[in-house]
């Protein structure tokens, strides 16, 4: 029995340890269309993506510095300025999305490391190390 | 199967899809994957970057993943990077080396450009190569022009001087004109480059008769209406068979049958004219019609 309550502890932790991280603030970007937000790095430079999403997929992933034009004239639901481990999250559940374009998964590798998050490059680094 | 055994099987399956879809696939795609997020980081800062650049260099991964990560260094702009990549074209061999030479280019980095010079002299062939590549790509035609200066060997020379014509560096490859014991490459480039003019004055110039027919040859790849002129002028001044032939080959080359035409019409020695028939025929020229129907009405 108390070799099962380890291993129950054991499980518990990994799973909380290699579990999905959650992107709460983006959670209302499934809706098909663009969404913008954006992030202040920790350089100071505010980032800009824009997402379109079609059939509850993202479609292209656009990120913007400084004054580049914003890739549509359509209607953006703006989510406003979100944390770089919200953006981050969000990122990588597309990178981590099997049915998502692999053009799309690329694109979102760099919206992942141009969110900034110091979880960003330590997911990069995993994913090197992979042997 | 016991508690324990469940428990286990359990731990993994919960574990597996957890450590991302990194580790899906073939070898193949593991690497494309890792190619991406190579990429990814040329978005991100130097000091974010490089480290997890360095790791790829130094660690156990495909020749593929490690050429894109000599790539990304190449895009980073920092002092760092550009030392990484020298000390790779430097100390480094194989395709790798050669790949690090080749981003120097790339990058466009002078100073890193500038030490490509001290790989050269103690490289391969290979490396050669490789760095005259990394001068072309860099657009850099003075450090080709001083290797070609400074060289003793033949075959540096002439790589040296093809990859001046192909760069169309009509200064660079003009200055070496005086250089003693002028190669046959040198025209070439002078060719392939455009330079009519440097051909014209070879072609003129008696003193080496050699050269002097391989310039004339070499005018008919450069072509145009007139390089065209010259080559009749210089068919109808020639002072020898050697440099006529070589005009006529320098009309076959620009195929300026028209020119053809015009000596064939001229013309008073039959030997003369059936040569330049038969380089009519050779040119495939609509020209070749007219010359029989007058020679069947009897004009000619």
């Amino acid at each position: 029995m108390r070799t099962t309550k380890i291993l129950m502890i054991v499980l518990l932790a990994a799973t909380l340890f290699w579990s999905e991280p959650s992107a709460a603030e983006l959670e209302e970007t499934s809706a098909d269309g663009w969404h913008n937000w954006h992030v202040d790095t920790a350089e100071g430079n505010q980032v800009q993506f824009y997402v379109l999403i079609e059939n509850g997929k993202p479609a292209k992933i656009r990120s913007l510095n400084g004054n580049c034009r914003k890739p549509t004239r359509d209607k953006v639901d703006d989510h406003g300025t979100v944390s770089a481990a919200e953006s981050y999250a969000w990122f990588r559940a597309v990178v981590e999305d099997a049915a998502v374009d692999e053009h799309v998964r690329d694109a979102a590798l760099f919206g992942l490391v141009e969110s900034g998050s110091d979880d960003a490059f330590e997911y990069i680094d995993q994913i090197l190390s992979q042997r | 199967m016991n508690k324990l055994s469940k428990l286990i099987i359990i731990a993994a399956a919960l574990l597996l899809p957890a450590v991302g879809f990194a580790q899906d696939g073939e070898p193949g795609d593991r690497d494309n994957l890792k190619i991406a997020a190579l990429e990814a980081l040329m978005s991100a800062p130097p000091e974010k970057a490089l480290p997890l650049v360095d790791k790829v260099l130094t660690g156990n991964h495909s020749t593929e993943v490690k050429e894109r990560a000599l790539f990304i260094l190449s895009q980073i702009d920092s002092s760092e990077a550009q030392a990484t990549l020298l000390r790779f074209a430097r100390e480094d061999s194989g395709e790798l080396q050669l790949e690090a030479i080749r981003m120097i280019g790339i990058g466009g980095d002078k100073d890193t450009l500038a030490s490509l010079g001290d790989v050269y002299q103690v490289g391969n062939r290979d490396v050669k190569d490789a760095v005259l590549e990394a001068y072309l790509i860099a657009d850099d035609a003075r450090a080709i022009y001083d290797i070609a200066v400074n060289t003793d060997n033949e075959e540096d020379f002439s790589e040296a001087v093809d990859m001046l014509g192909a760069m169309g560096a009509l200064n660079e490859l003009r200055e070496l004109r005086n250089r003693a014991g002028m190669s046959e490459t040198l025209i070439d480039a002078y060719a392939i480059s455009g330079d009519s003019e440097t051909l014209r004055e070879l072609a003129m110039d008696s003193s080496d008769p050699e050269l002097q027919t391989k310039a004339i040859e070499a005018l008919g790849i450069v072509g145009g209406e007139q390089v065209d002129s010259t080559l009749v002028e210089i068919y109808r001044n020639a002072d020898s068979d050697e440099v006529r032939d070589a005009a006529l080959s320098g009309m076959l080359i620009s195929g300026h049958d028209s020119g053809v035409l015009e000596l064939y019409r001229r013309a008073t020695d039959p030997v003369e004219k059936r040569q330049l028939l038969e380089y009519l025929v050779m040119m495939d020229s609509e020209a070749i019609y007219e010359v029989i129907d007058q020679a069947l009405a009897g004009d000619q």
